[in-house]
């Protein structure tokens, strides 16, 4: 392997899949931008107008004057998190769902094209392939919602600034401490940073979507839950025939991909550093069970791609 | 001449049948080896064991590298068109040439771009908004453009006119072939190569029945268009193929001397694709 094959290879991944990987992400920025101008317009009047109508005993520099008295408050931390957090959820959100997608196309599709041939024609091992698949869904896909998510918040701040040097100039009211308090890069940063987390958590169903990927001759979709849901099926009438008390392997599913109460609560002590709880909670859910799993799916992909007959 | 590819025993079971079976072949620098054979005689599967793409028993080795524990460094040097249809759909064709000089050592790109400058082909478009005979003219150009030693063609014209097929042939001995380098090629459409083959090899059930050097292969092998009075004393000599219509016998000696058939008739020399029939029907007769 060469680092020249290697970025090829990445490249490959873009243009075959660039719809997803960099219109959607396009898109949803789009919207997010222009969602709150369309709401202003919508509003019967200026901002201002409605924030006034709504706190009618409040005049709008008095608001901003009592927002700078108490600029440096830890809230301001909690809510840059929370709007940051409101920000980059869409994405993450849709950039799942495209992930999934994406682990359960990447292997299928070219096997149903019979490009397979193509690929395996040239000096490319199936291992730097497979590792590319996995490394392009895992993060560099993610990574392109991210990056959206991130200049989208880029612009929101670009806005704030000018508006801080309206206010400072025009109104004689500085908020320049709310740019301190509010931690708004550290909260972006560590948007990146739960990627890796996140990343390792999710690993086993990367895997196991792509070994379904390159397994499944047709319908990879019903491949990937139909044997899941019929281990579970068979599990619950075990259960329920010998009268057991519960129900291990669905118990052990739900457990490792849902986040409780208590697992955020556990963490959530300390205000100003609020933005590592999802990733303290994100790397909590991390097991070396899940990843040897997903080492045992990979390598079965790689090895059905590497012996399988696909004419 | 030296030799550029080596099979023993090479077989490929599919449970209890043999798909490939006993497989020994030798191909030199300067062959154009055909491998002839029906419908599910092992040809695809012969490629794809000499490729390493699939499992089997034996031994190959290419250029000195064993395909199955090399093949990704193999690939450096042997290029492959496995069918027409594989290039990517979705892939454009500049996208092609990049994706090929980013993972191939030995991919010359300009050659690629001189090729399909002398075409109507825009760099622009996608493989899929290309007909087929425009697919195959990229895929050549980028096949031509790897400075291979040896090149695997399986069914490459497969679903081309005649043009098309024509086309591909002659761009094939022109931009890639010399003596350094050695050519395997699957069709059904033999006699369309017969002109350019240097051996010949007919696979039936995944056994190679016949394998020759095209100038002793016609040596070998007479078509004799037999009188009527000498059809019982032609029958004698063992005729491994024959043929009567309206009113016209031929037959198709192995091996028989020259100087035995000249009273039975008129002798030529059969095409290639008559021995394939001959030798392919053989227990018919």
């Amino acid at each position: 392997m060469n680092t020249l094959q290697l970025t090829t290879s990445i490249k490959k991944e873009v243009w075959e899949y660039k719809r997803i990987f960099v219109w959607l992400p396009a898109i949803i920025a789009s919207l997010i931008i222009l969602a709150p101008l369309i709401g202003i317009l919508l509003i019967d009047g200026s901002l201002s107008a409605f924030f006034l109508n709504n706190n009618p005993n409040v005049t709008w520099t008095g608001f901003w004057q009592q927002i700078a008295e108490v600029q440096h408050d830890k809230m301001f931390n909690v809510i840059s998190f929370s709007f940051s957090s409101m920000l980059f959820v869409p994405f993450l959100l849709i950039a799942t769902l495209v992930q999934l997608y994406y682990f359960i196309a990447c292997l299928f599709d070219e096997r149903r094209d019979l490009s397979v041939l193509f690929w395996r024609s040239l000096p490319v091992s199936d291992g730097l392939t497979v590792g590319v698949k996995l490394l392009v869904g895992a993060i560099i896909l993610p990574g392109f919602f991210l990056l959206a998510a991130t200049l989208t918040l880029v612009l929101f701040l670009i806005l704030a600034f000018i508006f801080t040097v309206i206010m400072a100039v025009g109104y004689d009211i500085s908020l320049w401490g709310l740019w301190g308090s509010s931690n708004i890069f550290s909260h972006m940063m560590t948007s990146w940073l739960n990627l890796l987390p996140y990343t390792l958590w999710m690993l086993p169903l990367y895997a196991w979507l792509m070994l379904v990927s390159m397994f499944s001759s047709k319908a990879p979709f019903l491949w990937a839950i139909i044997p899941v849901i019929i281990v579970l099926l068979v599990e619950a009438f075990i259960v329920h025939y010998f009268n057991l008390e519960s129900q291990v392997l669905l118990g052990l599913l739900t457990d490792y991909f849902s986040i409780s109460e208590n697992n955020v609560n556990h963490y959530l002590h300390d205000q100003s550093s609020i933005s590592l709880v999802p990733m303290k909670v994100i790397s909590s859910k991390i097991s070396i069970f899940g990843i040897t799993l997903s080492a045992v799916f990979i390598y079965a992909t790689y090895w059905l791609r590497a012996n399988r007959s696909h004419h | 001449m030296t030799s550029l590819i080596n099979v023993s025993n090479l077989t490929k079971q599919y449970g209890e049948k043999a798909a490939v079976d006993n497989v020994n072949l030798s191909v030199k620098a300067g062959q154009i080896l055909g491998l002839v054979g029906p419908n599910g005689a092992g040809k695809t599967t012969c490629l794809q064991a000499l490729l390493g793409l699939t499992d089997y028993q034996g031994e190959v080795d290419i250029l000195g590298y064993n395909p199955k524990t090399q093949r990704t460094a193999m690939l450096n040097d042997v290029a492959y068109i496995a069918d027409v249809a594989v290039l990517p759909k979705w892939m454009k064709v500049s996208q092609a040439l990049e994706y090929m000089a980013g993972v191939h050592p030995n991919f010359n790109q300009s050659k690629a771009e001189e090729f399909l400058a002398k075409t109507n082909i825009s760099q622009k478009s996608q493989i899929k908004q290309l007909s087929k005979g425009m697919i195959v003219q990229v895929h050549l150009a980028l096949i031509l453009a790897i400075d291979a030693k040896v090149l695997i063609l399986d069914e490459p014209t497969l679903g081309l006119d005649i043009l098309t097929r024509r086309q591909f042939y002659s761009h094939l001995l022109e931009d890639f072939y010399t003596q350094e380098k050695c050519i395997i090629v699957t069709t059904h459409q033999i006699e369309e190569i017969e002109h350019i083959l240097t051996d010949v090899a007919f696979i039936q059930s995944g056994s190679i029945v016949l394998c020759e050097d095209t100038e002793h292969i016609k040596e070998r092998f007479k078509l004799v268009a037999v009188n009527q009075e000498s059809i019982e004393q032609a029958k004698e000599l063992k005729p491994i193929f024959s043929n009567s219509l309206m009113g016209l016998t031929t037959m198709l000696f192995d091996g028989v001397e020259q100087e035995s058939l000249s009273s039975l008739g008129n002798i030529t020399s059969p095409t290639l694709a008559d021995i394939f029939v001959g030798v392919m029907t053989k227990e018919a007769c």
